[in-house]
Formats: C-alpha cells, sequence, structure tokens
C-alpha cells in the first residue's frame, strides 16, 4: 500500500503529475508495481511530426531553401515548442516524456533548422529510456548536434575541438576528469563526423583523420566510436550522469552514498537507462520526507502542471510562448549548450511574482500583458498589437474528487492542500471566507509560493 | 596610546569592517559614491560599429561598403579620420562637451558568432569558452546590496542581473509591478527545513519591499522633455523619472532591439539610431534640470559588431569587434579609445578586438560605482582611465 503522497511525488518526479481523480486505484499498489507501471505505459509513444520531414524528399536543400528555413524558422520552432507543449500535457507515456525533456536539456541543442531539432527531439524520445551508450552515439551523429557544436567545421587538417570538449565536459565527465590532451585526440577522432547534403549524418572519409591517437592512455586509430566506448569504460562517467540525475529527480543536494549507489546500478546495467531509475523511483531514500518539495518546479513543468490537473488554456499560442520566456524557460531554445541551470536559478523576484499570479492571469484579471524581451530580429518582426493573457482553468474534475464528507469550502481547502502540496510540514495560511467558490480556495493554493515546490 | 585613542582607532577599525568588504574603504569617497548611477543600454542584435563611428579617410572602407558606406559628407565629422553616423546627433554634442567616451573594436578572445551566445557572454562577463550562469551586475548586488539597486526595464530579468545569491527587479510597467506584487502578503506558515521553501519566502519578502520601494518613487516628478513614442521611449522616460524623483537605485538596465541588420540595414540604422539619440539627449536635459546629470554614466554596447564586406542585401552579417560609448556628465578623459578598425588587417573577413569588453565592466564597478571588479570579473582587467583625470 502507498500512501497518496508518495503516488503524488513519484508522478511529479518521474512525470508531469496525475490528477488526484486517479490517486485511488493506486493506492493499493506497491511501488515497485507503480513504477512498473509508468514503464509499461511509456511503451506506447508518438514521435512529434509538426513539420514534414522534407530530407525524405531526397532533394537539394542547400542554397536559398535554407535560407528560407532559417527566415522562418523562429516561427517554426516557437509551433514545434507548442506541440510538444501539448504533447507533454496528454501523452500517457509520461515517463518517456520527462527523459525525452530531460535529454533536451542534458544535450541542449540550438539551431535555426526546425525540422532538424524536430529529428533531435524524436531521437531523445525515442532513447531517451534506452541505452546511454546508443544515446551517445545517436546525438554524435545528430545533424543538429553536428552544426550547433561546429563538427562540420571538425577536419584533418584543422580539428574543431568544440563537440569533443562538450562531449566531455557537459555530457559525460564534467570538468577536471580529462585533459586538454584527451580533448585534442578525440576531437581528432570526430573529424569528417558531418551532415551530408541531403540533411543526414554522413561520415566524411576524406576528412577524417585516420593516424594514431592516445585517448585515455589507449592508443589506437581511434573513430568517435571508440571515444565513446572508452570515455563509458571510465567509472566517473556513470558518477557524473548520476549526480545529475540526482539533481533533477531527488534532491538539488547531492548524498554521494547514494550517488555512488546509482552508478554502481548504470555501470552493471551496461548504461542502460531503465534499472536506473527504477532504482532510483523505487528506493526508500527517494520517498523520505525530506525529498519531497525539495524542487522547485521549472517554467515548463510547472505551465504542464497546469494543464495536466486544471486543462488550462490561453487564448493565443503566442501567449504561451511569451509565459515561457516571462518564466524563463522557453522550449527548443536553451540558454546555451549548458542548457538551464536549474533550481534557484529560476526564481528571480519578477519570475515569483508571475508564478504567483498565474491563476489570476490566466482568468484574465486586469488586462495582463507581458512584452517579448527584444530580440534581434524584433525590427523584423512588427507586432506590436497589444495581446492580454485570457485562458480556461477547469477546477471541477478536482472538485469531484473530493470525499463527499468534505462539505465546507473551508475544509474543502484544507483537503486540496494537502493535494496539491507533496511536501509535509507546511500549514496552510488561514482561510478567507471571501473565497465563496470552489476555484477560489484552489487558486489561493496555487498561488502559495510553495506551490513551486514539488 | 591613551586608552581614548584606543578605543576611538578600534570603533573605526571595526566600522570599516562592518562595511561590505568589497566597497573601497576610502571613506571619503563612499557618500559620493552612494549617489553614482549607471545605466546600461543593450543594443540587442549586433550593432554595425563601422556604420556607427565611420572611418571617413579609409579607402578600405569604401571599398567595403560600396552600397551602404556612409560618406563623409553625410557624417558628423568628429576629427580627420572619423566621423558619427548623421543620426547620433545628441552624441555629436556631447563629444564636442567632453563628455563621451567612444570605445571601438570592443570584444572578447575566440569571438562567438551567435547572438544568444555571445550576449551571454557580454552579460555574464565569462571568457567565451566558459559558461557561467549569473550576471556581472547581479554579482555586483551579491557583495552588498538590495534587489531594488538594479533595475531592469523588462517584463523579465536578463542574465547580466541575476547573481549567485542575490538578484535584481525587472519591471516593465509599474503599476502591473505593483499589482501583482500585492500578492506578497499570502504566505504559508510553519517551520521548514527544505533550502528552497525559505529562498521562496525571502525572495518573496524582497520582491514585494523592492517593488513597493520603486513604486513610491515613482510619479514624484514627471518628466516634460520629449522622448520618442516608442518602448525604448518609454523605458528611458521611466529612467529617467526615477532617477529625477532621488531612487536610490544604482544600475538601470534597459534594451534597444534590431540591430541585426542582415538586410536593408541603412533604413534599420537611421531609425534606431534616431530613436537612440532622441532618447539620450532628453534623459540628459531632464537630468540637467534636477543637478543629477554629473551623476550619471551610460553604457552602450551590442553583443558584437558585423562583418566588414557588406552582403548582396545592403546588409551585413554577423561579425566580431564592436563600438561601445560610454557618455555622463562626469566623464573626465573623453575622446577616443581602442583606435581606428584596422580593415587592412582582418581575420577571416572579420575586426580583432582591441579592448577586452570586461576592461569596460572593470572601469564601471571600481572607478564608478566603487565596487571592487577583481572579484566580480573573477579577474583584475586593466581600467580604462574615463573617470580619472589625465
Amino acid at each position: 500500500m502507498t500512501k497518496t503522497q508518495d503516488i503524488h511525488h513519484l508522478y511529479s518526479r518521474a512525470g508531469f503529475g496525475l490528477h488526484p481523480q486517479y490517486w485511488q486505484n493506486r493506492e493499493a499498489l506497491s511501488a515497485e508495481q507503480l513504477v512498473d507501471q509508468l514503464f509499461e505505459d511509456s511503451k506506447k509513444f508518438t514521435s512529434l511530426q509538426r513539420f514534414e520531414d522534407i530530407r525524405e524528399r531526397k532533394e537539394d536543400v542547400g542554397g536559398l531553401k535554407i535560407l528560407k528555413m532559417i527566415l522562418k524558422s523562429r516561427k517554426d520552432l516557437q509551433e514545434l515548442n507548442l506541440s510538444w507543449l501539448d504533447h507533454m500535457s496528454t501523452t500517457g507515456a509520461q515517463l518517456r516524456e520527462k527523459m525525452t525533456f530531460f535529454w533536451h536539456n542534458h544535450f541542449a541543442t540550438q539551431v535555426p533548422f526546425p525540422v532538424l531539432m524536430q529529428a533531435q527531439n524524436n531521437m531523445l524520445r525515442t532513447h531517451a529510456l534506452g541505452n546511454f551508450k546508443t544515446l551517445l552515439e545517436q546525438i554524435a551523429m545528430d545533424p543538429a548536434m553536428i552544426i550547433y557544436l561546429n563538427n562540420q567545421q571538425n577536419k584533418k587538417n584543422a580539428p574543431n575541438e568544440n563537440f569533443a570538449r562538450e562531449l566531455m565536459e557537459l555530457f559525460t565527465m564534467g570538468r577536471g576528469n580529462y585533459t586538454e590532451q584527451d580533448i585534442k585526440e578525440s576531437a581528432r577522432a570526430f573529424t569528417g563526423w558531418h551532415v551530408g547534403k541531403d540533411g543526414y549524418f554522413k561520415f566524411e572519409e576524406k576528412q577524417h583523420d585516420y593516424g594514431q591517437k592516445t585517448f585515455f592512455g589507449q592508443t589506437g586509430n581511434w573513430n568517435g566510436q571508440d571515444i565513446i566506448r572508452i570515455i563509458l569504460e571510465q567509472p566517473t562517467t556513470a558518477v557524473f550522469i548520476s549526480k545529475k540525475l540526482y539533481r533533477h529527480f531527488i534532491h538539488p543536494n547531492v548524498d554521494q552514498t547514494f550517488v555512488n549507489e546509482m552508478a554502481q546500478v548504470f555501470r552493471v546495467n551496461n548504461y542502460e537507462i531503465e534499472p536506473l531509475l527504477k532504482f532510483i523511483f523505487t528506493s526508500k531514500h527517494f520517498y523520505r520526507n525530506d525529498k519531497k518539495g525539495s524542487l522547485i518546479k521549472s517554467p515548463v513543468e510547472l505551465i504542464v502542471s497546469y494543464k495536466r490537473l486544471f486543462g488550462l488554456r490561453l487564448n493565443k499560442p503566442e501567449n504561451m510562448i511569451k509565459l515561457q520566456r516571462g518564466l524563463g524557460q522557453l522550449l527548443f531554445f536553451p540558454p546555451n549548450v549548458a542548457g538551464w541551470p536549474g533550481n534557484q536559478a529560476w526564481i528571480d523576484s519578477t519570475s515569483l511574482l508571475l508564478r504567483m499570479n498565474l491563476p489570476f492571469i490566466f482568468l484574465g484579471r486586469d488586462n495582463f500583458d507581458l512584452k517579448e524581451k527584444e530580440l534581434p530580429e524584433s525590427a523584423l518582426i512588427k507586432n506590436k498589437e497589444k495581446k492580454p493573457f485570457l485562458g480556461t482553468l477547469h477546477f471541477e474534475p478536482m472538485q469531484k474528487s473530493i470525499p463527499a464528507n468534505i462539505q465546507s469550502r473551508e475544509e474543502q481547502y484544507q483537503y486540496v492542500f494537502g493535494l496539491l502540496m507533496s511536501h509535509t510540514d507546511l500549514v496552510a495560511p488561514p482561510y478567507d471566507a471571501r473565497w465563496t467558490k470552489f476555484s477560489d480556495v484552489v487558486t489561493a493554493i496555487l498561488s502559495l509560493p510553495e506551490y513551486q515546490l514539488h | 596610546m591613551k586608552r581614548r585613542d584606543f578605543i576611538k582607532t578600534s570603533a573605526l577599525a571595526s566600522g570599516a569592517l562592518l562595511l561590505p568588504d568589497i566597497l573601497r574603504a576610502s571613506a571619503n569617497n563612499l557618500l559620493a559614491v552612494e549617489d553614482k548611477i549607471l545605466i546600461v543600454i543593450q543594443w540587442s542584435g549586433g550593432n554595425d560599429g563601422l556604420n556607427t563611428v565611420i572611418p571617413i579617410k579609409n579607402d578600405l572602407y569604401y571599398q567595403y561598403r560600396q552600397k551602404i558606406g556612409i560618406r563623409a559628407s553625410d557624417a558628423l565629422v568628429l576629427n580627420t579620420d572619423m566621423g558619427l553616423h548623421p543620426k547620433l546627433l545628441a552624441l555629436r554634442e556631447m563629444f564636442d562637451q567632453g563628455e563621451l567616451a567612444i570605445l571601438q573594436n570592443v570584444g572578447y578572445p575566440e569571438p562567438d558568432r551567435s547572438h544568444f551566445r555571445s550576449m551571454d557572454i557580454w552579460q555574464s562577463a565569462s571568457a567565451s569558452d566558459v559558461y557561467w550562469s549569473d550576471g556581472w551586475i547581479g554579482r555586483m548586488l551579491d557583495a552588498g546590496f538590495l534587489p531594488q539597486d538594479a533595475l531592469e526595464i523588462d517584463d523579465s530579468l536578463s542574465l547580466a542581473l541575476k547573481g549567485k545569491n542575490k538578484k535584481g527587479l525587472a519591471i516593465r510597467d509599474i503599476q502591473q509591478a505593483h499589482q501583482l506584487a500585492a500578492i506578497g502578503n499570502h504566505m504559508c506558515d510553519g517551520a521548514h527545513d527544505h533550502d528552497n521553501v525559505s529562498y521562496l519566502r525571502t525572495t518573496l519578502r524582497e520582491a514585494t519591499s523592492g517593488i513597493d520601494y520603486i513604486y513610491s518613487q515613482s510619479n514624484k516628478k514627471t518628466s516634460t522633455a520629449a522622448y520618442p513614442l516608442t518602448e525604448f521611449g518609454r523605458q528611458m522616460k521611466s529612467t529617467s523619472e526615477l532617477i529625477m524623483s532621488g531612487c536610490k537605485t544604482r544600475v538601470y538596465y534597459l534594451t534597444l532591439g534590431g540591430f541585426d541588420t542582415h538586410a536593408g540595414q541603412p533604413g534599420t540604422q537611421n531609425r534606431l539610431f534616431q530613436e537612440y539619440s532622441q532618447a539620450i539627449g532628453a534623459l540628459k536635459s531632464d537630468l540637467k534640470k534636477e543637478n543629477r546629470w554629473k551623476d550619471v554614466a551610460i553604457l552602450t554596447f551590442s553583443e558584437f559588431g558585423r562583418r566588414v564586406k557588406e552582403n548582396a542585401g545592403r546588409g551585413t552579417d554577423h561579425g566580431t569587434a564592436g563600438v561601445s560609448f560610454v557618455m555622463g556628465g562626469s566623464i573626465k578623459t573623453p575622446g577616443l579609445y581602442g583606435g581606428m578598425p584596422k580593415l587592412d588587417q582582418l581575420v577571416d573577413g572579420d575586426l580583432v578586438h582591441e579592448i577586452d569588453f570586461r576592461r569596460m565592466y572593470a572601469t564601471l564597478l571600481d572607478d564608478w560605482m566603487g565596487v571592487s571588479s577583481a572579484k566580480i570579473l573573477s579577474d583584475n582587467f586593466l581600467r580604462i582611465p574615463l573617470f580619472v583625470s589625465k
């Protein structure tokens, strides 16, 4: 028998939240069974299909066509953004989607080619719960990544170290665990890993350095695959990934003992991601009280939870973009290759007040509006029309899930407070008699600073 | 030593210890320093420095810029070698009055030509091969300031104003912000051992008191100067009115976007520079009336300059080093820094930087704001003698 708070905690971390109306029928299950169910639910999934993959037409995509693509890429990427947001809010494969989101941040990429970003996103989704080695090989061959980190310019006679450096610094090991010489040798091994004229990965033999390379003390005619193999032979890699998962899924401050256990599980299972996640989500450690409510929801997690719990819809699609930007996280636009810094970096005075006011803004209070930050191309986008926020939220399903014996608004308020706060020890602010409607008590809770935590 | 003297000295010593370590200890300029204000204007999109400060005697310039080059007869001539863009009238006036420093060839090693990355580098003040998740003004706040000491006139806070522990405020519409802040009295009770709970509660308290402060300072004085009727014009007007009202905010951060002139550059730059120059002129006249112009320094920069050779669409593509301006009523050594662009020594068709942008930050922090820059910038950058007499 699992406590409702544990169910809430699991689904909020391993997914994007579960509506309380589905909690009851899960209370009979053990943590193992719940986690098995999450994996089962993630077996079937669909990919993002916002754009036709024009590469499949086998036409030349050079020159003018590329320019045209770039010019409308911001708009197209925003559409891709919205379709992913919807996907996150509706998919049954929650865990897979959450991990796709994790890898989107881990392998942060931003290029002005929506078709390539869509393809990368679908690749990440396919391998999100698979094998980390496969994922690394796929990302090293991913056209968007190759363009973003300049591996296209990595040639035998003029190596470019950008991808090779980030592969170790950000994707696998972290600073201080390799030498500059390792980066140079790795870059040589990835020479010629390019994007072909057809827009797919192409190994350019003529640009590849076939010479001997010495990487982590091993000498041979190494190719990119060998580099990835050797990186995964280093124990520090499993520790690095485990730490990152810990900070994203368990607690902002790493528990080294538990991380070492995670790394052990990861290596013993040949870098399969599923056993590692099962280890985390079924551990006693994960369900400890001090872990619940210890993480700050990212803006996307917050928005998706509004969609999942209250069916949030906004009047204008561009307001959903403005909202992400205002809160500090726009899908497909990570700040740089290191991804979003996360946790407390989400919160400043302005973004916190915006978060706390969201339910009122969604319900159309006061003609609220957000201005887009001045962008490089804002001279090109002449759209100064004011588009105040207006949205809809549905509270009826939550109201229906409340047991019949809880009748007064004040009791409902206390009950819903318990539902929506996954962390313990918090006492709700006093009930206000002016909250006459059910929606009043819910919005009062949604507007607490503590609601930003999960 | 007599006992009384001993008490006096130790009291002085302990008093000095109480000051934030980063504030410069020389007590006699401490009071004056507290009135000093920095306005940062970010030209977003990558401004073309060569058509901002024009090398009117350089034939190579006119060869590279056959369609969009600005003729010497159109430029606002500064000296025999250079002129300002014809729309930068307010700047020429300041140049003549010794209130403008023009910094050419400003950039950083291993330049990045992506808007976002390069803007990150400028805002965090990092080298181009590391990623910092906090900004230079934010780290200044960390040294012992309040959130309202750095105000961005916008709906969201830029990296530049995010410190490790302290973050500035972002307010575009003071009324709207005041309304949002009204939610601040709504709080959960109970002790809680999660760091993030106290972090949120502290941030909320700081937000409401910061916004309340800014709100209390707004509308005390109203400007009658003619600002452009644009978003940037409104931002500049708000800034001016807050300063006129005696608001204690130390740094204002504003953005003027649209400099990504891949095509049709002349028209766009004309419009933007007219808007910029008019707003600067209006702000100066406001502040002069209140005798505050002497307390203000304005830094203007862009994330990169543009390619030297124009493209086929009467525009320019992303480049490297560019032009920055520092202006204000207390510039001691105005004029030209960084030399003329070396159009005969391009690397891959781009200018090579002469002045690291972090030297400007170091100058503004140490010599203007009175805050030691070494820790904020994680290095000792050579300062530029803008605020000291030659």
